[in-house]
């Protein structure tokens, strides 16, 4: 391989894995926050 | 009323959502793109699709149907609807509708052959006969016969096809949900597995092996920097992003509608975005070119990816290569395909919830019912494409809605997004309930950004030129008027290098007849589904002719 190509796929593979690996982090880690009404069946407004 | 459908975890939300843009093309399109169009530079113009095309109809697509949701619409006319008090704006849902249908008629047959692999690649079929002479039997084809009749085919394609009802039928968290938590995980496995071993084959050391897959690496990646200023790296770059995330489909809208109203969108599409992008650039750009340049050397590769695709490396050539690894070549071939058909069904899978919702949302079907309509409304248009694949009416298919369809719709509801919808209501529905901070220059470049380069490769797609766009405007300039390519819209339209009849010499029917029926069916299939979106409306209409509440 040549350095060239050596260094786009380090920068590539950089890039993607470390969002790939930050967002998916975040979604295990942060609690989703419930809705105010959860008691109803989850349609919060009707057709007018 | 009974309680609406919900994602059972969040984590099983994103992995459905990767599911659904991870597919086939991650695997045998994406490395073909890349090496044929400027090899690593082909990454930037990538990179930067993604970043301000991508994420954004990520974004917006997740934000119609959440919003869509919340009025008990899952399906594209009913999200669309909501946007403004126009009524047309239903009609263009049409399009999410007709996409998820015809794609997934093809899609699931090309799915079928990937479990009928890992079938043949456990059985030790590959050990005896060549792929290049399996595969024309298996899809039934003879010389010269536009029609096919594959008997083992058949049962693959309703087997899959028995496995996608079955899956959807069981609703959203016990199905589909499901399905993904499985598959993904054993996708990344299998395809880290291969990407591992591929890049350890070593000329001299490992049977058979002529060359070092470093020298495949070498073609996807090495950079031309001579691409950045062609317009055609950048029109592949954009389309790939457009395709790979399956955007413009209203899949995503679907899955997107069963989250609730103040619940996270923003970090929930990027992480399903850029897991894709792993799948796609990590997996993808590793395992397949490597391999086979190891084994057939840099030309075979490079003349075999020169169309932009590695379907035939993929099912042609790979299965035999594998008979190199020993004890380990079936279970290779099993993983490869076992990968692909992951890839497959969770894309699938989302083609198919859509539909049912419409069904169930908008006439009250219950999902079973449901999804066995759509499992025998599948099996009835794929078997078109399955019958007359010879003839052209695969690809036909797979061109006006797995390309065209979902440019067009993009297109749409990006413009009704920013410029109906508005961008002050659109931003406060894409950052309610954020998990990240959404930059906020994105509301910018979701409002003039996005639309434009959609327009750009609508443009591009429809008035592609044969032989270069410099030549192109120098015929143009020269009077000689304007070399429609036969690939672009226009040139498909008007049967550009083909000889336009219906019977040859001999009496027998033509390509041309097969293209032109493929298009009257597809043009009653999008009648259809708008004819049902007006009926469904019309139903909901009291008397006095007011929305009924429901």
């Amino acid at each position: 391989m040549t350095a060239a190509a050596w260094t786009m796929l380090g920068v590539t593979w950089t890039i993607v894995i470390f969002f790939t690996a930050r967002f998916f982090w975040l979604v295990l880690t942060s609690p989703q926050p419930q809705d105010l009404d959860d008691t109803t069946d989850g349609i919060l407004r009707k057709d007018a | 009323m009974a309680r609406s459908e919900s994602w059972g975890s969040r984590v099983g939300l994103v992995l459905a959502m990767a599911g659904n843009a991870v597919g086939l093309g991650n695997f045998l399109r994406f490395p073909a793109q890349a090496a044929q169009n400027g090899g690593g530079a082909f990454l930037i113009p990538y990179l930067v699709s993604f970043v301000l095309m991508g994420i954004p109809l990520l974004w917006v697509e997740w934000a119609i149907g959440r919003h869509g949701g919340q009025f008990g619409h899952h399906s594209a006319p009913g999200m669309l609807d909501k946007l403004g008090k126009q009524r047309w704006l239903k009609y263009v849902g049409v399009f999410g509708l007709f996409t998820n249908l015809c794609v997934a008629a093809f899609y699931c047959y090309i799915e079928s052959w990937t479990l009928a692999y890992v079938w043949h690649s456990l059985t030790g079929t590959f050990s005896e006969v060549a792929p290049t002479t399996f595969f024309p039997a298996y899809l039934g084809q003879h010389e010269r016969s536009l029609f096919a009749f594959p008997l083992e085919a058949t049962f693959w394609f309703v087997l899959t096809l028995g496995l996608n009802t079955w899956i959807i039928s069981r609703g959203l968290a016990r199905g589909i949900e499901m399905a993904a938590k499985i598959g993904m995980p054993l996708l990344l496995l299998f395809g880290a597995i291969l990407a591992v071993r591929g890049l350890m084959l070593t000329p001299g050391v490992d049977p058979g092996v002529t060359q070092s897959p470093l020298e495949g690496l070498n073609f996807v990646w090495n950079p031309n920097l001579e691409g950045l200023t062609n317009l055609s790296t950048w029109l592949a770059a954009a389309g790939q992003i457009f395709f790979t995330l399956s955007v413009g489909m209203g899949s995503i809208h679907c899955y997107a509608a069963y989250v609730r109203r103040n619940q996270d969108i923003a970090l929930n599409a990027a992480s399903a975005g850029w897991m894709n992008e792993f799948v796609e650039v990590v997996l993808g750009g590793t395992v397949l070119i490597p391999i086979a340049t190891a084994y057939l050397g840099l030309q075979v590769v490079q003349a075999s990816t020169a169309g932009g695709s590695g379907f035939g490396l993929g099912f042609l050539t790979l299965p035999t290569l594998f008979n190199n690894w020993g004890w380990f070549a079936p279970l290779a071939g099993a993983m490869w395909f076992g990968l692909l058909f992951f890839a497959g069904i969770t894309s699938s899978l989302a083609m198919g919830q859509p539909i049912v919702a419409f069904l169930e949302d908008e006439f009250g079907m219950r999902r079973r019912r449901a999804a066995l309509a759509w499992g025998a409304t599948i099996f009835a248009l794929g078997y078109f494409t399955v019958w007359l694949l010879p003839g052209g009416a695969h690809d036909e298919f797979d061109y006006w809605t797995g390309t065209f369809a979902l440019v067009v719709f993009a297109l749409f509801e990006s413009f009704i997004f920013a410029w109906i919808f508005g961008m002050d209501r659109g931003w406060e529905e894409i950052t309610r309930g954020a998990q990240i901070r959404v930059p906020r220059v994105f509301r910018y470049v979701i409002q003039y950004v996005t639309p434009t380069f959609i327009l750009v490769i609508f443009l591009g797609s429809l008035v592609q030129p044969e032989g270069g766009w410099a030549a192109a405007f120098e015929s143009l300039s020269d009077g000689r008027g304007w070399p429609f390519a036969p690939s672009s819209v226009i040139g498909r339209v008007m049967h550009v290098g083909e000889d336009y009849v219906y019977r040859d010499a001999d009496g027998y029917a033509t390509r041309a007849l097969v293209l032109d029926v493929t298009r009257t069916l597809l043009l009653a299939v999008f009648a259809t589904c708008a004819f049902l979106v007006w009926k469904a409306w019309k139903l909901k209409e009291t008397p006095a002719g007011e929305r009924r509440v429901s």
